[in-house]
């Protein structure tokens, strides 16, 4: 599908939230940055027909809308926010598309606990605990490790109520952990690395991108910074003093099959 | 809530040991027949646990007297006839509101509107 195709369905949806949540750090991906997105999957064989893929924190719909658009075989949508899931739904159903598009209201929990008592992780002292795998053995106890931390992640309880591994692809955009919600931007890309077989696409602030990038490659997986891009956050809120807010942004990739971490 | 979907779900409760699959107890059930996509079937039947859909097909058999009769075990080449079959039950099968219900603690998950609305409360996480 061209580009312009794709923006310019985007651009028809009612993508604005029409009464952002503060606490949960509501606003809508513009049809620009979903379409690049959505191309560089579908280029890469992550997205579009013969794959499935899942919308963790959908909000509006608009990355959903764009997997629906590209044919992808099911798209799943999940949301913590009944509002916003509704206004989701109404939009995709508009389009009328053959694509499967399926909802489901559910949170990332701000707490993860995993199995291991050790590396259960909270809000207030994510970047510490997280410290605890960061350079993990040498030798032949890497890829004994790494395996280890990826069960530890299979088995999260990350308040999401779905398999490990149950799609292909999760496309994220998550709250980038601002006030009350730090933390958030990694519980997303863990949970998201949880739910995916194949990869990840996700957003983050580049301020980030060190320690994320530590994170990922501890789980063993791969990271690559796809495009650096600017978020024009508009002032969605009314005691937001600019007019608007450029954040240098990442979109990441994570490739949960490649192996090079390992041995 | 399509049976695809169902078929992913699961119960992540603090405490529950084996949280799938979650029982469907159904109230309205509607069906959208859609043509059947033979390549998509087969690329999608992989990637889900058929005895899941198995008891899921049952659960919604006395609200839904159109759901075919699946085999217990999927032969290796499927005729013209059972993809028709899968497709229509796995695709075109909504369950618009009614419930899950966990196997482990029988809590139970509402449904409105196609949605299953899975958020937990605080002390179930």
């Amino acid at each position: 599908m061209k580009r312009k195709h794709l923006e310019s369905a985007l651009s028809s949806i009612q993508r604005e939230f029409p009464d952002p949540k503060i606490t949960l750090e509501q606003y809508p991906t513009s049809p620009s940055l979903t379409a690049s997105v959505i191309l560089t999957a579908l280029e890469r064989g992550d997205l579009g027909p013969g794959t499935t893929a899942l919308d963790l924190g959908c909000g509006t719909g608009m990355l959903t809308l764009g997997c629906a658009l590209i044919e992808t075989d099911l798209v799943l949508a999940l949301d913590c926010d009944s509002d916003a899931l509704q206004l989701a739904k109404e939009n995709v159903e508009e389009m009328e598309l053959e694509t499967a598009v399926e909802w489901i209201h559910a949170q990332v929990a701000s707490v993860i606990s995993s199995s291991s008592p050790s590396s259960s992780t909270t809000t207030k002292n994510s970047n510490k605990s997280n410290n605890k795998r960061r350079f993990p053995p040498k030798g032949n106890m890497i890829q004994a490790s790494t395996l280890e931390t990826r069960q530890l992640i299979a088995q999260d309880k990350d308040g999401v109520p779905l398999h490990s591994r149950c799609v292909d692809t999760v496309l994220t955009n998550p709250p980038f952990g601002t006030k009350q919600n730090a933390g958030m931007d990694l519980r997303f890309l863990r949970t998201a690395c949880r739910l995916a077989r194949r990869t990840v696409y996700s957003f983050h602030k580049t301020s980030t991108r060190a320690f994320l990038q530590q994170q990922v490659t501890a789980w063993g997986y791969s990271f690559h910074v796809v495009a650096e891009m600017q978020f024009d956050l508009p002032q969605v809120y009314k005691f937001h003093k600019e007019k608007s807010r450029d954040i240098a942004v990442d979109l990441i990739r994570v490739d949960l099959i490649c192996m090079e971490n390992l041995g | 809530m399509r049976l695809l979907t169902h078929n992913y779900l699961q119960s992540n409760v603090k405490g529950t040991e084996e949280g799938y699959p979650l029982g469907i107890v159904p109230e309205t059930v509607e069906i959208d027949k859609s043509p059947v996509d033979r390549e998509l079937l087969l690329n999608i039947l992989p990637k889900l646990n058929y005895d899941a859909v198995l008891q899921a097909v049952e659960q919604l058999r006395p609200h839904c007297e159109t759901l075919p009769n699946l085999p217990s075990t999927l032969p290796e080449d499927l005729d013209d006839e059972l993809v028709n079959d899968l497709y229509f039950v796995l695709f075109d099968v909504h369950v618009k509101n009614g419930c899950l219900v966990c196997p482990s603690t029988q809590r139970k998950f509402p449904i409105r509107d196609g949605i299953p609305n899975m958020i937990l409360h605080e002390d179930e996480i």
